[in-house]
């Protein structure tokens, strides 16, 4: 469980997050959504401890983030960010393992290299195994850094729950792979330990697959829970000063949303 | 299940066993061919303290033996401090002497002739380098104090900019300190900017040894480290790395390094550029493969320079560091265009 106390954080006097207050429980995929400059990166980035608070706490399994150790988190906590530069000739798997660095100290075990395989197989990478990382094309290198951060997190760790936190995973992805990545993702939360942070742009794919919703805007959550709770009309409205049609899917107990 | 791993194995005896042939060779001929008896008698004699020693015997013990292994040991600091530096700034076309480190090395050489001239002193063995060491020291330590205040704080783009900074701050130092210095000085200046093996003494032998397998020893332990910085400083952070720390202790150990090596030896480039990009494209870009068979390969190199420096011009010799240039600088090019052509 990562749960958010009323946390605020500015820079420069200017207030980009302000009384956020919330949780991610296991089990649960969780997706934040919001207009560009509403926070959500400024959000992940306070989840992650790449930025301190600045009122308030982040509790992870009960316990500040602030004092777990940088290789604690890497035990137990993997992030994808949005964009990543490699320019060193590294092959696919060599990327890979690097999941499993905080694992091991000098040489990976077998544990470490079935995790990479495991991982590697479960998103459609393992036959670029041997292949030169720098030449794949923007979503082959997004699906081996699916396989780098879960194999961070493949099993589970001693105590507390495993994190996967990602920005904006779909970004190279086409419709299909975004897809397939969503149903993957939901695949990995029948471990009853897995807790899944995301920000994404798609509002359809977040109604779809989220079992909570997250709604930014000012730096403030306007709202979270459901997917049909949260994206009605006013929300969105209000949010991206565009107005939707919201159709709901009873079926599914969801949303869809379609803009004119 | 696979085993990943690769097998570097292969390559280290290799690079011993040319490393050594061509520390012989450069033992064996120079201005005077020093024939193989004679090197046995005299470490003969040096093991056994007897002072009647020929002059070959000599030439051998007090010349030739410690330039071989000063040579084997600045250039595997080189390209050892150039593997760290290229993994650190998350860019292959960087050099040890980015963060100030050589150029505040000339700077206090330079500074330390043209004072010498005013206030009648000559460069000693132990003074010269001390002043180039105290350079390089000040001028990698201000890069660092910088680049650890203001907007760019932390960040590998704020200590590239500011190493870029400071260098054009000493160089310019060194182009002073030559205007304004008379003849004798301004050569020795011009001399030491251009990189000299010749004073390969014991005592810098000790030194370099003592310092460059302590850093070499110490990085290694980061190696690792070095490699999650390749897919991103965040990215470091996220798997379990204090970036921060890493990277103090990274710098310190190249300027300790480089510092070292080039108090002795004057500024030679492009060793520790050329060595590890050749290394990768070979193997790729595992740090700790990178820093052994670096050392090796960069002993290798400046070793191979150092034969050339020497034969090319006979009797006399050229600056090591011209001869780095002139063989480094198409090579990078080279390199270069293969780079842009694989954007492509």
């Amino acid at each position: 469980m990562l749960s958010v106390q009323n946390v605020s954080y500015s820079i420069n006097g200017r207030r980009l997050l302000h009384g956020v207050t919330t949780a991610f429980s296991p089990g649960q995929l969780s997706l934040i959504i919001g207009p560009n400059g509403a926070g959500k990166s400024t959000f992940i980035k306070l989840l992650c401890r790449q930025l301190p608070p600045l009122h308030g706490q982040i509790l992870m399994d009960g316990k500040s983030l602030d004092e777990y150790s940088s290789r604690q988190l890497g035990i137990k906590r993997a992030v994808l960010s949005q964009s990543i530069e490699v320019n060193f000739p590294l092959k696919v798997w060599e990327v890979v393992m690097m999941g499993r660095y905080p694992h091991y100290q000098l040489k990976p075990s077998a544990k470490d290299n079935q995790a990479v395989e495991a991982a590697m197989r479960y998103f459609d990478v393992w036959d670029m195994a041997e292949r030169d990382f720098t030449t794949l094309s923007g979503g082959e290198k997004q699906r081996v850094h699916f396989a780098r951060v879960l194999c961070q997190v493949w099993y589970a760790p001693k105590e507390g729950c495993r994190y996967l936190i990602m920005d904006e995973p779909l970004t190279f992805l086409d419709v299909y792979y975004q897809f397939q990545f969503m149903h993957k993702i939901k695949d990995l939360l029948n471990n009853s330990d897995m807790v899944v942070i995301g920000v994404v742009h798609d509002l359809n794919l977040a109604a779809r697959f989220a079992d909570k919703v997250i709604l930014i805007n000012s730096g403030t959550i306007v709202a979270q829970g459901k997917s049909s709770e949260v994206l009605t009309e006013s929300n969105i409205q209000a949010a991206y000063q565009l107005k939707p049609v919201v159709m709901h899917d009873k079926a599914r107990d969801t949303v869809n949303l379609f803009f004119e | 299940m696979q085993q990943f791993s690769k097998h570097y194995t292969a390559i280290y005896p290799v690079l011993v066993a040319l490393l050594i042939i061509t520390t012989l060779f450069s033992i064996r001929y120079g201005a005077v061919n020093i024939p193989v008896q004679t090197m046995y008698t005299a470490l003969g004699k040096a093991f056994s303290n007897a002072g009647n020693a020929t002059l070959y015997e000599r030439i051998f013990m007090e010349i030739r033996l410690p330039r071989a292994l000063l040579t084997v040991l600045v250039g595997a600091s080189l390209a050892a401090g150039g593997v760290l530096m290229q993994a650190l700034f998350r860019n292959p076309i960087v050099e040890p002497g980015l963060v100030g480190t050589s150029s505040g090395a000339a700077f206090g050489a330079a500074l330390y002739f043209v004072l010498g001239a005013t206030f009648h002193f000559t460069a000693g063995e132990w003074t010269l380098p001390l002043a180039a060491c105290a350079g390089a020291v000040i001028a990698t330590g201000l890069v660092f104090i910088l680049s650890e205040s203001g907007a760019q704080k932390n960040s590998v783009t704020g200590l590239l900019l500011t190493g870029i900074a400071i260098n054009a701050l000493f160089i310019s130092g060194v182009g002073f300190m030559s205007y304004i210095a008379r003849d004798p000085q301004a050569r020795s200046i011009t001399f030491w900017t251009l990189g000299t093996l010749s004073g390969g003494s014991w005592h810098a032998v000790a030194i370099v040894f003592v310092s460059s397998l302590t850093c070499i020893g110490i990085a290694l332990r980061y190696s690792k480290q070095l490699n999650l910085l390749m897919i991103g400083e965040d990215e470091a952070q996220y798997m379990g790395v204090n970036t921060k720390n890493m990277r103090r202790a990274i710098l310190l150990v190249n300027v300790i390094m480089v510092a070292t090596a080039t108090a002795f030896t004057g500024v030679i480039s492009f060793v520790g550029l050329i060595v590890p990009h050749l290394l990768r494209m070979l193997k790729g870009s595992d740090n700790r493969f990178l820093l052994i068979a670096g050392s090796l390969c960069g002993g290798l190199l400046l070793s191979l320079a150092d034969i050339a420096a020497r034969m090319l011009v006979q009797p006399a010799e050229l600056p090591i560091g011209i001869v780095t240039s002139v063989v480094g600088v198409p090579v990078f090019i080279l390199l270069l265009k293969r780079k842009s052509r694989q954007y492509q």
